[in-house]
């Protein structure tokens, strides 16, 4: 069956239409070990090992080169998760429904608006300072509303407690 | 639509408006429903965005104000569109007034 393959192998590549890039060449490989007498299990799982250990290379490569986005660019970047929305979901337990209603869901939507809106127009420096000023101003926002809240509930509560009120 | 029913005017709030809430004031007179983005770019520099939400809850809270919910099916965070409510724009006409007289007499006071 060997010399029968060997005789046909210029025929099989023909008919495989094996080109010389790095399939045809695997392909090749298989070809030249069944026409060698391997058994065809074995052939299998040495093809399947070095496809794997070259899905892990590519993998790795594309994990190394995916660093870069650590690095600062010119071009246009992919922007994964939108700013602020860790920290809104942070605050919204600190603060009550009503706040949230009213000034943290608006002053986010906002800014997040103003901020693609940058990005859009490239300014991307700007649309950075315009996230930290927005993590500020919702961070702001909550401890001024729950500071007045907690003077409030002083206040009142020593007047109501003067005897002559 | 979940719109806010404003609260009645106390008192202790009648008439007692700082300088950023007078131009909320003045901005929503002018036009229908704002938003509060549009507000601080309208208001050339007096209005802040960091502080516009506190000051239009407080309004809200004071009765001036009223807000509803945008619901826009592609924005992911909803937007709160503000109007004015019937006591905030008699209170502005009569700020107004009051300032226009408050002037016109200084002014004339300064001629004498």
């Amino acid at each position: 069956m060997n010399d029968e393959l060997a005789n046909r192998k210029p025929e099989l590549k023909r008919a495989l239409n094996l080109t010389d890039g790095p399939d045809g060449k695997a392909s090749m490989r298989f070809l030249h070990g069944l026409t060698d007498g391997l058994a065809e299990d074995d052939l299998y799982r040495a093809t399947t090992c070095r496809q794997r250990h070259q899905t892990w290379a590519r993998r790795s490569v594309a994990t190394l080169l995916d660093m870069r986005k650590w690095l600062p660019r010119s071009g246009a970047q992919l922007v994964e998760r939108a700013p602020g929305f860790r920290l809104v979901e942070v605050l919204k337990f600190f603060c009550r429904r009503k706040t949230t209603e009213l000034v943290i869901e608006p002053m986010h939507a906002d800014f997040l608006l103003e901020y693609y809106a940058l990005l859009g127009a490239g300014r991307r420096r700007k649309a950075a300072v315009l996230q930290a000023q927005m993590h500020v101003c919702l961070v702001y926002a909550v401890v001024s509303e729950r500071m007045l809240q907690m003077l409030g509930t002083l206040f009142t509560g020593r007047v109501k407690a003067r005897p002559d009120k | 639509m979940s719109e806010r029913q404003p609260t009645d005017i106390s008192e202790d709030t009648r008439m007692n408006l700082s300088k950023n809430e007078l131009a909320v004031l003045s901005l929503l007179m002018g036009a229908g429903e704002m938003y509060g983005l549009e507000m601080v770019k309208q208001s050339e520099g007096k209005l802040k965005l960091g502080t516009i939400y506190l000051i239009l809850s407080r309004m809200e809270e004071k009765g001036y104000a009223t807000s509803r919910r945008a619901l826009e099916p592609a924005v992911v965070v909803p937007r709160r569109l503000y109007r004015i409510t019937g006591a905030g724009a008699k209170l502005y006409r009569a700020w107004t007034a009051a300032e226009e007289v408050f002037n016109s007499r200084l002014c004339g006071a300064q001629n004498e």
